[in-house]
């Protein structure tokens, strides 16, 4: 019984070198990168085409080519160990208990004031997984850069990847009480043309500030003060020296201090969708399944997001 | 003269097109706030998310503030005003002048007067 087993095991083993022998063109390659001299590699695949009784490869001096029937079997391959790490990856994430490391990406200040916080309360509850916070203003490729869990803002392209929405926030434009008391409040867009404004320079920003409403109008903005950060320009609209434009949540605890007010409420662009996004499907690992739970109900209940 | 009335008239116009009904409802729910009308905060608040106001709007609202300029300093009026406190009615229109919107005080006046609740059946 454990002989056959081992056999069938040794069937899935000989299967995934072919695939890699396939995927590389090389057996020196696959041997590479599964750790196996290419003598092994070779009589791996060698003893599989004595078992299925049809030649699967084309021998060069040069290069390693499928034959007809290796290709049609290199697909069927690929499907089945697909389906296997799948069943094996549900039947962890399932039942078995968070462990290894967890990479969750975000924007830098999105990652800094909501998922940090997060990420060490679940790790205070998680003592057997690493976190690994990636904090960029870039589109990050989620499966290039091996990431578990991204939090994006903004609607999504079709990727396939399953997405939970959290909430939702807006892009405001902002100044200080003091501010509004020495230059007045701006009470449609073409008032901006006689505010100082300062406006961040990091990604995702344009100097002609889209509106909403009824107008859908289009401002040209002429800054007379530029940051690299979004911080940096929030500290000089805190300071009373002129208006500048963010996400919502950016300012989250100006807003609720006073220090800053939002302007041009009416005009709001439609809101930007919140999502906590993943690769694996229904076949995320524990780690990955557990945080998703955890942040989703703690980006949930933000007041600023729902 | 006729300029004159010409700055009144679009500054009529301006002030109709500020006071919004999503600054009515901020309104409605710092003044039902501060009667502790329960009742009524319920259904405002409903109204309220209806309009897009996230819970942070809803609970600076309920406190008589907005994260908004204009609506944070029309809720200091309408408090002012619904409470009869001639002071800080002066102080508030000081704000709205200042801020180069002194004529939403008597359209703001109005509403409140509505607001409030009949002394006698």
């Amino acid at each position: 019984m454990y002989g056959m087993i081992a056999a069938r095991m040794d069937r899935w083993q000989a299967m995934r070198v072919f695939v890699k022998v396939a995927e590389t063109e090389s057996f020196a390659a696959a041997g590479r990168q599964m750790h196996m001299s290419p003598p092994a590699v070779t009589r791996i695949v060698s003893s599989l085409e004595a078992v299925i009784g049809t030649r699967l490869l084309t021998r060069t001096t040069r290069s390693v080519k499928l034959t007809e029937a290796g290709a049609r079997y290199f697909g069927d391959c690929q499907r089945l160990l697909t389906g296997l790490e799948e069943a094996d990856a549900a039947a962890a994430g399932a039942y078995g208990k968070p462990t290894g490391t967890l990479t969750v990406t975000a924007s830098v200040m999105f990652g800094t004031m909501f998922v940090l916080p997060i990420m060490t309360e679940y790790l205070d509850l998680y003592p057997e997984v690493t976190g690994r916070g990636l904090f960029v203003d870039r589109v990050v490729n989620i499966v290039d850069e091996g990431i578990d869990v991204a939090v994006r803002i903004g609607h999504l392209s079709d990727s396939g990847f399953t997405a939970t929405r959290v909430g939702q926030i807006k892009r405001v434009i902002c100044g200080s009480p003091a501010y509004f008391e020495k230059h007045g409040i701006p009470t449609v867009p073409n008032d901006l043309a006689r505010h100082q404004i300062v406006a961040s320079t990091s990604a995702w920003t344009s100097l002609e500030w889209r509106f909403g409403g009824a107008g859908k109008a289009a401002v040209r903005v002429n800054p007379r003060l530029f940051c690299n950060t979004n911080e940096a320009a929030i500290a000089a609209a805190a300071r009373g020296w002129g208006l500048t434009r963010v996400l919502s949540y950016q300012i989250a605890p100006q807003l609720e201090s006073g220090e800053l007010q939002t302007v041009l409420s009416d005009y709001d662009e439609e809101a930007l969708p919140i999502h906590v996004v993943h690769p694996d499907g229904r076949y995320a690992s524990a780690k990955v399944r557990s945080f998703i739970d955890f942040a989703v109900g703690k980006l949930r209940a933000n007041p600023h997001f729902s | 003269m006729r300029r004159l009335a010409c700055l009144l008239l679009a500054e009529s116009a301006l002030t109709k097109d500020l006071i919004t009904p999503v600054m009515l409802i901020q309104i409605e729910l710092a003044i039902a706030s501060t009667r502790g009308d329960r009742d009524s905060l319920d259904l405002l608040e409903i109204d309220a998310k209806r309009m897009a106001l996230t819970a942070a709007e809803i609970d600076a609202a309920k406190r008589g503030a907005s994260f908004d300029a204009i609506t944070n300093i029309a809720i200091k009026f309408a408090l002012a005003d619904y409470a009869d406190d001639a002071a800080e009615i002066t102080a508030a229109k000081k704000k709205l002048a200042a801020f180069g919107v002194a004529a939403l005080a008597p359209r703001l006046h109005a509403f409140v007067q509505g607001l409030k609740l009949p002394t006698s059946i």
